[in-house]
C-alpha cells in the first residue's frame, strides 16, 4: 500500500477552502489558526494540486511525507515538495522560530531565547542536539520540538467529518387537505433520516417542517424536543401532535422536514435507582398532554432568582439524576395553596380570629412586574388559614392562597 | 372477624396478596406505621380534607419521600393551586415534578392522569382534585366523572406507582383502596402557646403550624394519628 503523503495549503478564506478539499478527499484535518492538511496518495497527489491552485493562486501550498514537513514547506517555501526520507535536508537550514507554525506551547518563546544563547539558530542544530542531555536540561517540552525540528509528526492525523444536513423533501402531484395522507408521506421522509441519524450516532433537539400550499405560500413550523431522540416513529407522532394543534388553511403540494443534529442523550439506568420513563414513551405522553391542555401548562417548575411572590416558570421535563439534600426536619410543613389569580376580598374583623403580620415586601420597581405587598396570614372562624395581602398598587386586599 | 384456633395459624390468601404489595412511604412515622408502610403502589389513594386540614402538607411529604429516593413525580392540578416554592420547601426535588395544569377541568385532568398512568415510569402520580376554596369557582364540573375511576383503577393496577388523590370529600368510591379523611385540630400560633379555643384569645402571634389529624376511612388497618405540621 503507498504510503500517504501530506498536503498543508494555508488560505485566508477556510471554510470555502475546507469546502472544496473535502470534495477532494475525505482526510483533512484543519490546524489552526488558518491551513488545512489533506492526506493524499502519490497517484492522487498531483490531481489535487491541480485543483487547488486553479481555486486560487494566492493559496500557499507545499507538501511531504509528514504533516509538520508540510506545514513548514507550505509557509516557508510556498510550492515545494519534499520527498519522504528528505525532511531534515529540507528543515535543517530553516530558522528555529519556524517551530512557531507547529507547536502552540505558550512556553515556545522562552526555548526559543533559550535556544538562541545557546547559539542554536537553526532547526537542523537544533535536531543535531544530544536527545538524552536536551530532555534532562528542559524537559520533554524540548524533547518534543527537537522531534518537530526532524520533521516527525508527534500526535495522529484527525481528520474533519463534513458538515451534513439532514433534510428530505417531496413535491406532491396533487394537494392535501387532510393528516393521515400527510402523516403517509411525512413517514417516508422521517424513516431514512433517522435511519441515517443513527448510524452517525446522533439524535435530534428540533424539527422543522415546511409546507407548500396550493396558494403558493409557505408554512414554516419548528418543533423543539424536550430532548434528543432519534426514533422515526415517535418523531412522527409529534410531529402529527403539532400538525393537528394547527390545521393549514390551503392544501399541502410538498412537505421538507429538517432535522438538527446533535449528540443523543445517554440514558444510563442504574440497578439501585428507581427505573426512569422510557425516552422515546416520555415524549409521545408530553406531546399527548400538551395537546390536551396546552403546551405552556406542561412542564417542569424552576423557580426564579427573585423574591417576588410566585415567581417561577415551566421548563422542560427532563428527568434528573439531581437528589434531594432536604432532611425528614424539613418535610411535613404547612404549605400554600395558591389562588392564581389571587381572588380579591373583602375581610370584614367579625370573620377573623387571629392573625399575624404584616410583612411588607416589594420590589422589581424598575421592571415591569414591580410588587408592593403587606402580607398577613390570618385564621378566620371556619378554622381556615389563609394568607391575605394589601395591594399598595391597587390599593386592595387579595386572598394570596390557603395554608393546608 | 374474630378467629380462633387453627385459623389464627391460617392467613386468608387476600391478606397474602395484601402483604406483597409495595408501599410509598408518607415521611411520617407514625402514619406510615398505620398504613403498614405508606400508600400501596398499583393502588388509588384518596386524601380527603376541607382547607387547612393538612392534606396538602401529606401529599408533598410523600412527594418528598418519593423524589428524594430518585422517584419522577407528576402532578395533575386540576386547580392551578400548586406552589414551586412551597415544594421545594418541603423537600421535593422539583426537577424529578412534571406539572400538569388543567384550568379547572376535571374531564382534562382524569384524561391527563389516565395517560401518565398508563406511560409508566413515575413513582407517584397525584391528582389535585380539590377546588381552591370550599366555595369553588369552577369553569368545568364540579367534581371528577365517576367513570374516570375504574378507568384509572384499571391504569394504574400492576404499575410500581402510587395514585395519590386530594379532594374536599371522598369521591374515588370503591376504586380506591386508602381513603385517609384530614381533620384539623389545632392551630399552632407561636412556640409558647397554641389556640385551641378560638373565643378565648383574640390577640396576635406567630403562626407556627398546624396540628391535624388523619383518620383511615378505608384500608388494612383503621385509626387515626394526629401529626405535627411545622415551619
Amino acid at each position: 500500500m503507498a504510503a500517504s503523503e501530506f498536503i498543508a495549503v494555508f488560505s485566508r478564506d477556510l471554510p470555502s477552502l475546507l469546502e472544496l478539499a473535502q470534495t477532494l478527499t475525505p482526510r483533512v484535518e484543519i490546524s489552526p489558526p488558518d491551513a488545512l492538511v489533506l492526506e493524499v496518495t502519490p497517484r492522487s497527489r498531483a490531481g489535487i494540486l491541480d485543483k487547488l491552485r486553479k481555486f486560487s493562486s494566492s493559496l500557499q501550498v507545499g507538501g511531504g511525507g509528514t504533516r509538520s514537513v508540510a506545514l513548514i514547506a507550505a509557509r516557508m517555501s510556498p510550492g515545494a515538495w519534499v520527498p519522504q526520507g528528505k525532511e531534515p535536508e529540507f528543515l535543517a537550514p530553516l530558522p528555529v522560530a519556524s517551530l512557531k507554525l507547529l507547536d502552540d506551547n505558550p512556553q515556545l518563546p522562552e526555548f526559543l531565547i533559550t535556544f538562541s544563547r545557546w547559539g542554536i539558530h537553526s532547526l537542523g542544530e537544533l535536531a543535531a542536539l544530544p536527545e538524552k542531555e536536551l530532555t534532562a536540561r528542559l524537559g520533554q517540552p524540548a524533547a518534543r520540538l527537537q522531534r518537530l525540528a526532524r520533521g516527525e509528526d508527534l500526535k495522529p492525523f484527525q481528520a474533519e467529518l463534513p458538515g451534513h444536513r439532514f433534510e428530505a423533501a417531496v413535491d406532491l402531484e396533487y394537494g392535501l387537505d387532510s393528516l393521515e395522507p400527510l402523516s403517509f408521506i411525512l413517514a417516508g421522509l422521517l424513516d431514512p433520516l433517522c435511519a441515517e441519524l443513527q448510524s452517525s450516532n446522533l439524535a435530534t433537539d428540533s424539527v422543522e417542517l415546511e409546507l407548500k400550499l396550493e396558494s403558493g405560500e409557505v408554512s414554516r413550523r419548528k418543533l423543539q424536543l424536550a430532548f434528543p431522540l432519534s426514533h422515526s416513529k415517535t418523531i412522527l407522532a409529534l410531529t402529527r401532535l403539532e400538525l393537528q394543534s394547527q390545521t393549514e388553511k390551503a392544501r399541502i403540494t410538498g412537505a421538507l422536514i429538517r432535522l438538527n443534529p446533535v449528540p443523543p442523550r445517554i440514558w444510563q439506568h442504574s440497578l439501585f435507582e428507581p427505573l426512569a420513563p422510557a425516552p422515546e414513551k416520555l415524549a409521545r405522553t408530553l406531546g399527548r398532554l400538551g395537546a390536551l391542555v396546552g403546551k405552556e401548562n406542561v412542564g417542569c417548575p424552576v423557580l426564579l432568582d427573585t423574591r417576588r411572590p410566585d415567581a417561577f416558570r415551566l421548563g422542560p421535563f427532563a428527568p434528573a439524576k439531581t437528589r434531594s439534600t432536604a432532611s425528614m426536619q424539613e418535610a411535613n410543613r404547612p404549605v400554600l395553596r395558591r389562588f392564581r389569580p389571587p381572588f380579591p376580598a373583602r375581610i370584614r374583623p367579625e370573620q377573623t380570629v387571629n392573625w399575624v403580620g404584616p410583612w411588607r415586601t416589594s420590589g422589581e420597581w424598575w421592571a415591569g412586574t414591580a410588587w408592593d405587598h403587606d402580607e398577613w396570614d390570618v385564621e378566620f372562624v371556619n378554622g381556615t388559614i389563609y394568607r391575605v395581602f394589601f395591594d399598595q398598587k391597587r390599593r386592595g386586599w387579595f386572598l394570596e392562597g390557603v395554608y393546608d | 372477624m374474630r378467629r380462633g384456633g387453627l385459623s389464627q395459624a391460617v392467613k386468608p390468601a387476600s391478606e397474602l396478596l395484601e402483604e406483597r404489595v409495595e408501599r410509598l412511604p408518607t415521611g411520617l412515622e407514625t402514619l406510615d406505621q398505620l398504613l403498614a408502610g405508606g400508600f400501596p403502589k398499583g393502588k388509588i389513594s384518596e386524601v380527603a380534607g376541607v382547607p387547612s386540614s393538612g392534606k396538602t402538607s401529606l401529599v408533598f411529604s410523600t412527594l418528598a419521600q418519593a423524589t428524594v429516593a430518585g422517584e419522577n413525580a407528576a402532578y395533575i392540578d386540576t386547580f392551578n393551586v400548586f406552589d414551586p416554592l412551597s415544594a421545594a420547601q418541603s423537600g421535593i426535588s422539583l426537577p424529578r415534578v412534571l406539572w400538569i395544569r388543567c384550568s379547572g377541568s376535571h374531564e382534562k385532568a382524569a384524561a391527563a392522569a389516565d395517560m401518565i398512568a398508563r406511560a409508566g415510569g413515575f413513582g407517584i402520580l397525584v391528582w389535585d382534585a380539590a377546588p381552591p376554596d370550599e366555595q369553588p369557582r369552577q369553569t368545568g364540573s364540579e367534581k371528577p366523572p365517576s367513570h374516570a375511576w375504574f378507568r384509572l383503577k384499571q391504569a394504574i393496577e400492576g404499575s410500581q406507582s402510587v395514585l395519590l388523590v386530594l379532594s374536599l370529600k371522598p369521591s374515588a368510591g370503591s376504586a380506591a383502596s386508602v381513603v385517609l379523611n384530614m381533620n384539623r385540630t389545632k392551630i399552632l400560633w407561636n412556640p409558647e402557646q397554641s389556640v385551641e379555643n378560638r373565643e378565648s384569645l383574640r390577640r396576635p402571634g406567630l403562626f407556627k403550624g398546624l396540628v391535624f389529624e388523619a383518620e383511615i376511612q378505608r384500608g388494612k388497618s383503621r385509626g387515626r394519628v394526629r401529626v405535627h405540621s411545622r415551619f
